[in-house]
């Protein structure tokens, strides 16, 4: 276990460390192999596409987790209590979580589709647009039909997560609160929120690591495109290495991405630690 | 009291109505897309209950051109290995985990959780080059160690909690009655842990079926391509036959959507570790 461990996780990572400090394109084999120190790091840091991918990815995560932990709530607030057909609901709401994400992206491809999508069609009844758009055509609605899709698959894990914790909350604070005249608001505030903190901190952690490594959801819709729109580092990293065949960048980008990665699961460690 | 009492009920069904039908738009899509005939696919407006149901499309799908039986298997095979390997590997070291503490002890358990959050993308480079140098693109040996190179700490880490609530003390009761340790593991924790292994396999089963990434960089015959990446090729033609590939990814849900019901509630206990009780 700790052999198969060390083979397949230690030591790619460490690999990846010296391979970032190597020139190395699988295409370019006249040029060699090389050790370059941290060439590889500079000249990603004076390409603008790396910046640019970089807040791309930024503003991927945060929207996406922000869009997450608003509606997973509004369910779990719905959902919290008993009450007639609860357990229908909750079924139905499971649908995004069980279809696997190449599934849904592909999905999500058809009713996007700017000459007999759905979208466009149901946009149009409803006059909220007066002709078909290219949803995937353009940089902004590209990355935006991405990231719905995301959000798409990962609002019932946190719908789940947060009733869970809702209905943690003991009774008797409501009670108390309702007893000195709390409005709802009042209690959703000063009770719900303030108790659910924990668990809102441990889901945000895991849905953020979760988003940023997305690469289900963007690979097949896009593949990154139309012109970079939605490349965020993962997919950068894909394409770098197995697009361009360039280890030596690749291995620096999946380092990069490694430190973010390690960050964050430090920051969940301190909360889940068993003690 | 009563008559608003009334009021709010129906509007928490109003929302939920509106809230899940926004949620199951793009599945309804999926299922009337996958019974249409190709033709009718380009009709304007889109008929969200097809007229006739194509039921022809699945059998297209499995043993037509695309050969969708052949990812299908693949990934059965795929993922089978991933839940065996995660299994067996995963459950001595929790075991050893929940039950001894030694030095650094905090810290593996540190590095289990710290792989589940990483992406296979970090990995992706040095695996495809140990891969290439042994000749083994274009296996499922390959894929499936790679994906339960992911799937194995999750796996501890989830084993290790569950095998956390499982007291010492009957363990113990046994060794006093002779049983050795290993009889002991065999005979009463292995039972009692069954549900436990049971959540891991099906979790790493999923795990190993929605791969894309490994698949992607290490399977290039069709004949080897699981059902994630053969969906993402359909997607890459020029011309789609969006209702096969519709049907192709409802039959891809539906082991994953039958599989998941039994691990939902313990998986999201499991990972969210004592924020959840």
């Amino acid at each position: 276990m700790g052999i198969f461990l060390a083979g397949l996780v230690l030591y790619p990572i460490l690999k990846v460390f010296w391979e970032s400090t190597l020139h190395n394109i699988l295409t370019r084999p006249d040029e060699g192999i090389y050790f370059v120190g941290l060439d590889n790091y500079i000249k990603l840091a004076q390409d603008p596409t790396f910046w640019h991918t970089l807040g791309r990815t930024i503003a991927w995560t945060t929207i996406s987790v922000s869009a997450k932990v608003v509606a997973g709530f509004i369910f779990a607030m719905l959902l919290a209590d008993r009450f007639a057909f609860r357990r229908l609901y909750l079924t139905l709401l499971m649908i995004p979580w069980v279809t696997p994400i190449v599934v849904a992206s592909v999905t999500f491809r058809w009713i996007y589709n700017g000459d007999y999508g759905d979208l466009n069609y149901y946009l149009q009844q409803l006059h909220i647009t007066s002709s078909s758009i290219a949803w995937l055509g353009h940089g902004v609605t590209a990355f935006f039909a991405a990231m719905t899709i995301d959000v798409w698959v990962g609002v019932p894990f946190m719908a789940i997560a947060l009733m869970g914790g809702i209905q943690g909350i003991p009774e008797e604070l409501y009670e108390a609160a309702s007893m000195d005249g709390a409005g709802m608001w009042t209690r959703l505030w000063r009770i719900t929120i303030p108790q659910l903190m924990p668990v809102i901190f441990v889901t945000t952690t895991l849905s953020a690591v979760w988003t940023f490594n997305s690469f289900q959801a963007i690979w097949p819709l896009t593949g990154g495109g139309p012109v970079n729109a939605t490349q965020t580092l993962v997919v950068m990293t894909y394409q770098t290495a197995f697009g361009a065949f360039d280890m030596g960048r690749g291995s620096a980008l999946a380092t990069i991405t490694f430190a973010i990665l390690i960050t964050f699961s430090v920051i969940y460690w301190r909360r889940v630690r068993p003690r | 009291m009563k008559k608003r009492k009334l009021g709010k009920e129906s509007a928490r069904h109003l929302v939920l109505i509106v809230l899940i039908l926004f949620m199951i738009f793009p599945s309804m899509i999926m299922l009337s897309t996958s019974l249409k005939a190709y033709d009718k696919l380009f009709y304007w407006p889109p008929h969200l209950i097809p007229r006739s149901w194509e039921w022809i499309n699945y059998k297209v799908v499995f043993v037509g051109a695309y050969h969708f039986y052949r990812a299908l298997l693949n990934s059965f095979i795929i993922a089978m290995g991933v839940a065996a390997l995660s299994v067996v590997l995963g459950f001595p070291a929790a075991y050893g985990l929940s039950r001894y503490k030694f030095k650094g002890h905090s810290t593996v358990l540190f590095a289990m959780l710290a792989t589940q959050m990483f992406s296979p993308v970090v990995f992706l480079i040095s695996l495809y080059q140990i891969v290439r140098a042994y000749g083994l693109l274009n296996t499922y040996t390959s894929v499936i160690f790679a994906a339960a190179a992911l799937s194995v700490p999750m796996a501890v880490w989830l084993l290790h909690g569950f095998l956390s609530t499982v007291p010492v003390e009957i363990e113990e009761a046994a060794n006093v009655d002779g049983a050795s340790r290993l009889q002991s593991i065999v005979r009463i924790v292995t039972p009692l842990a069954a549900p436990g292994l049971a959540m891991v396999s099906i979790y790493s089963f999923i795990a190993g079926w929605n791969n894309l990434l490994f698949p992607l960089v290490f399977v290039s015959n069709e004949v080897m391509r699981p059902v994630a990446l053969a969906l993402s090729d359909f997607a890459g033609r020029n011309i789609v036959f969006w209702n096969l590939m519709m049907a192709a990814g409802v039959v891809a849900t539906f082991p994953i959507a039958t599989l998941f019901n039994f691990v939902q509630r313990s998986f999201v206990k499991g990972i969210t570790g004592g924020a959840l009780k």
